[in-house]
């Protein structure tokens, strides 16, 4: 994967994933954003936490810093998406997003 | 027996009491055990269009220690966390390109690793620090916004007091620096800087912008201070020159980025005469280049205490 294709795609992978991840912000109440390349998910409960997923050029990968680990989503040709375990990315985010929310406040 | 954890202690350290070698067993921190020194060097690798290459392994690697090539003892090319103090220049000739300055450290704060770690400063004839070092990113970026202007430039005094404040840290530390300007009103000049990081182990990221502003009498044109280049190159750390504030957001996550895409190599050195030893990394492939600290004292009493 060239350079430019991997900003095409990882831009197309953070777009997806905003998208997928609104409707969930919208019912449970929390900030998802995505400016200059950055995809940040802003919490107030059940503690203040941030979660963020961005493209790492040199990797050729998507890292995501969330619940206090890294997780880092490498291009899977057969499926076109950034996954991590067969994960994909808004799947990934979702399944965090989800156990962070239903986590007792800290 | 005494041991170490890798790679937090080695980094931290220039000369390391360790082992016969690495013993690494899967799903555990590698360690290294007593009866002999390791000297750890972080590199980055370029290739010819000065892209980092991630992902290599250690038979690409070449140590020299005076010129004498190493056997290379220790070999880390996953991610290792960081403690970073970012030191920003808020003299009156930035006033025009705060807003750009600060989102473009924003976006080197937002790329920090769960396990990386910084506080922010900015330097002008006051220098100032957000406080301890947090892993929070937004308190980071709120503390962009609380630093105050000045106007003279004290670089040297402000990179010097940066990496004062990494004396008690493990790990890899990292300034990074950023100016518009020639230091102005410092006590401290870059030989002290250069001494300090090199004794202390810390890597100097230095970016530097030419601006133009207003003195109030005419427009100037600021170039960043000629020294920068050198306390990166000396401390295995990287130098960016701008001409456009547009180049500062990509330039900030460079920076990130490289420092996510290191490698960390170890060597037994053949001798510890307690002089400083001039190092090298080379790479075996010819498009290649590896950065890294060009020294370290061969000391014997830069062991770390041990358990």
């Amino acid at each position: 994967m060239t350079e430019q294709e991997f900003r095409l795609e990882a831009d197309r992978a953070l777009d997806e994933a905003l998208r997928a991840l609104v409707p969930l912000a919208e019912r449970r109440g929390f900030d998802v954003d995505l400016h200059n390349g950055v995809l940040q998910l802003a919490f107030d409960s059940p503690s203040p936490a941030k979660f963020v997923a961005s493209p790492h050029g040199p990797a050729r990968q998507i890292w995501v810093s969330a619940l206090g680990r890294a997780y880092r989503l490498a291009w899977h040709t057969g499926s076109s998406a950034f996954v991590l375990a067969g994960e994909a990315l808004p799947a990934l985010l979702e399944r965090l997003t989800l156990a962070f929310l239903d986590s007792r406040p800290r | 027996m005494r041991s170490f954890v890798i790679p937090a202690l080695v980094v931290a350290c220039g000369v390391l009491g360790a082992g016969p070698l690495l013993s690494d067993v899967a799903g555990q921190e590698p360690v290294f055990r007593s009866g002999t020194r390791i000297v750890p060097v972080v590199a980055t690798v370029i290739d010819a269009q000065g892209r980092l290459v991630p992902g290599l392994e250690q038979d690409e690697f070449a140590i020299l220690d005076n010129g004498k090539p190493q056997e290379i003892t220790f070999f880390q090319n996953e991610v290792q966390p960081f403690t970073v103090v970012v030191m920003l220049d808020y003299s009156a000739s930035m006033t025009a390109n705060l807003d750009r300055l600060q989102a473009a450290a924003e976006q080197f704060i937002l790329r920090m690793l769960p396990a990386d770690r910084g506080q922010v400063g900015s330097f002008s004839d006051k220098i100032q620090f957000s406080g301890t070092f947090t892993k929070d990113r937004d308190d980071l970026i709120f503390a962009l916004k609380d630093l105050q202007f000045g106007n003279p430039t004290r670089l040297y005094d402000a990179t010097y007091e940066s990496i004062a404040m990494l004396k008690d840290v493990e790990g890899r530390k990292v300034v990074l620096v950023f100016t518009d300007g020639d230091d102005t009103a410092s006590r401290r000049d870059m030989g002290d800087v250069l001494d300090r990081a090199k004794n202390d182990e810390v890597m100097i990221y230095a970016i530097g912008l030419e601006s133009e502003y207003f003195n109030g009498q005419r427009m100037v044109r600021t170039r960043p201070d000629r020294g920068l280049r050198r306390l990166a190159d000396e401390t295995g750390g990287g130098y960016f020159e701008l001409k456009k504030t547009d180049e500062l957001a990509p330039t900030f996550t460079r920076v990130a980025q490289e420092l996510h895409s290191q490698y960390t190599l170890g060597f037994s050195p053949a001798v510890l005469d307690g002089k400083e030893h001039k190092l090298a990394v080379r790479m075996k492939q010819p498009n290649m280049t590896a950065r890294a600290r060009r020294s370290y004292i061969a000391s014997p009493e830069r062991l770390s205490p041990t358990d």
